[in-house]
């Protein structure tokens, strides 16, 4: 049986998409049965950011209107043999031609097929949003360390609270070493404490992850990657497994280093 | 003066008519008329005299009571003035009991959450920044208060807040609206304060040990609803 998770943030622009993404590679590559749901009705992007927007046959709205089997709709990423599903979400309809009960049908549907069933949900807190949580056991937050996105991340774990969910965990996505050890934002163990949740993981700004983005390669694949190395370490989490949290301090270099360009 | 159910008597605090529990209500009207028609033939003062009903262990309804404050104003002088009963409606027990309770919340208020509570209330959280915690009472807050409080929101000004108040807030008591500002990082931690309404009607803030001072009536509460 499947744990659905529902990857959200309030905030628009944070990284949910890119993170469902890169969860739901990684789980694939630690061989768990992997299917994503693209809520963000009329605007998806899911199915970019994994490189599988040509292979659109059928979507979610497709599925709910009768047009499709569920089966016919899903879509196999060919990278990861049979591991890896995405369920597209429509971009003609809107979020209103689809409502939280269907997606619950949709998802308990897909449940006895796999292991982990992640939900990409809309920005905003409207009926997108609440569609998106209705099929869902489990929630991840999404802030990045800017003031704007913790009150939004916080008015969502307010509401998450309230549909009587397991208790949401927190990523901590776009960190800039360099401002966070300045002081100029908002560091991890204060967002922490103020949002008064798990902290599921962090992950740092990196260009790669906008470059694998475009390129629809999810970062997570590429070994070398900070970024890529936070979103591992949060897939090693939701297995279960107790992964301490990651430094981000950048190394200062001494000067004789900087001079003769000694690595560390 | 009495008839089989209904009881004229009087007491320290005026007269009284008790209608007995144990007939039934039409048995009751009867008997009220008649008692009223025996107490004009005996007085004949056109003065108006105030006169309470007590119901003893019975409820009456808005139509039967309308009955009987006809009766009254129909064959006497007298005019009810309080209606008691023994009994209460569990609804209005509820109410009653909700608004005498310090309720123990145990949770975070976040950005948009409006939480609001019939009497008094102690929150073992935090109300975080656009979070609003509204009590018909006074309210208790040991987390941190960084968006909006409002004690008394029916109106009651007497209502007091205990909170620390070390960060950018409102605070509102009544109809009064108080906004802390500025409060920096790095200034120290205040001591445990209150804010009332004083005599001037201003929202104004002071240290816990004044508060015997300025609301002596606070700490008399030992249980008991009566």
């Amino acid at each position: 049986m499947a744990i659905s998770i529902v990857v959200t943030s309030g905030k628009g622009g944070v990284g949910k998409t890119t993170t469902t993404a890169n969860l739901g590679t990684g789980l694939a590559l630690q061989e768990k049965k992997v299917c994503l749901i693209d809520m963000d009705i009329g605007l998806r992007n899911l199915d970019v950011v994994l490189g599988l927007e040509n292979r659109i046959i059928y979507d979610i709205i497709d599925v709910i209107e009768g047009r499709a089997k569920l089966h016919q709709a899903l879509i196999k990423d060919k990278r990861f043999d049979d591991k890896l599903y995405l369920l597209p979400a429509a971009q003609h309809a809107d979020k209103t031609a689809i409502n939280g009960e269907q997606v619950k049908a949709i998802i308990d549907e897909l449940r006895s097929d796999f292991d982990y069933i992640l939900i990409d949900c809309p920005a905003g807190i409207e009926s997108g949003f609440q569609n998106a949580i209705a099929g869902a056991d489990e929630a991840i937050v999404v802030a990045t360390p800017e003031i704007s996105a913790v009150r939004d991340a916080d008015r969502v774990i307010g509401l998450l609270e309230k549909a009587e969910m397991a208790p949401p965990k927190l990523v901590i996505n776009r960190i800039r070493s360099k401002m966070m050890q300045d002081g100029e934002v908002l560091d991890i163990d204060e967002i922490t404490t103020h949002l008064a949740i798990e902290l599921l993981g962090i992950v740092v700004d990196d260009d790669t992850v906008i470059r694998s983005s475009n390129q629809g390669e999810p970062v997570i694949l590429d070994p070398k990657n900070q970024a890529a190395q936070g979103y591992r370490n949060i897939v090693r989490r939701i297995l279960g497994e107790t992964v301490p949290l990651m430094t981000i301090h950048e190394e200062k270099k001494s000067f004789f280093a900087k001079l003769f360009g000694k690595k560390k | 003066m009495s008839t089989k159910n209904v009881k004229l008597k009087g007491t320290k605090e005026g007269y009284t008519i008790v209608l007995h529990d144990v007939a039934s209500f039409e048995e009751i009207l009867i008997d009220l008329e008649e008692l009223l028609l025996n107490i004009s033939k005996q007085n004949n003062a056109s003065t108006e005299i105030s006169v309470h009903v007590d119901t003893e262990n019975r409820l009456l309804s808005d139509e039967q009571l309308a009955k009987v404050y006809q009766l009254v104003e129909q064959h006497s002088t007298m005019k009810i003035g309080k209606v008691q009963t023994n009994v209460l409606t569990k609804e209005a027990a509820t109410l009653w009991k909700e608004s005498e309770n310090v309720a123990t919340l145990v949770t975070t208020v976040r950005n948009g959450q409006v939480v609001t509570m019939p009497g008094d209330v102690m929150l073992l959280g935090s109300i975080h920044q656009g979070g609003t915690l509204k009590a018909a009472g006074n309210i208790y807050l040991f987390g941190e208060l960084k968006g909006i409080v409002h004690a008394g929101y029916l109106g009651d000004e007497d209502k007091v807040v205990f909170a620390k108040f070390n960060h950018d807030a409102q605070v509102r008591i009544g109809e009064q609206v108080q906004i802390i500002e500025g409060k920096g990082k790095n200034e120290p931690l205040e001591d445990t304060t209150f804010a009332y309404v004083n005599d001037l009607h201003i929202l104004s803030f002071d240290q816990l040990d004044q508060i015997r001072a300025i609301k002596p009536k606070l700490g008399n509460q030992t249980g008991g609803l009566l």
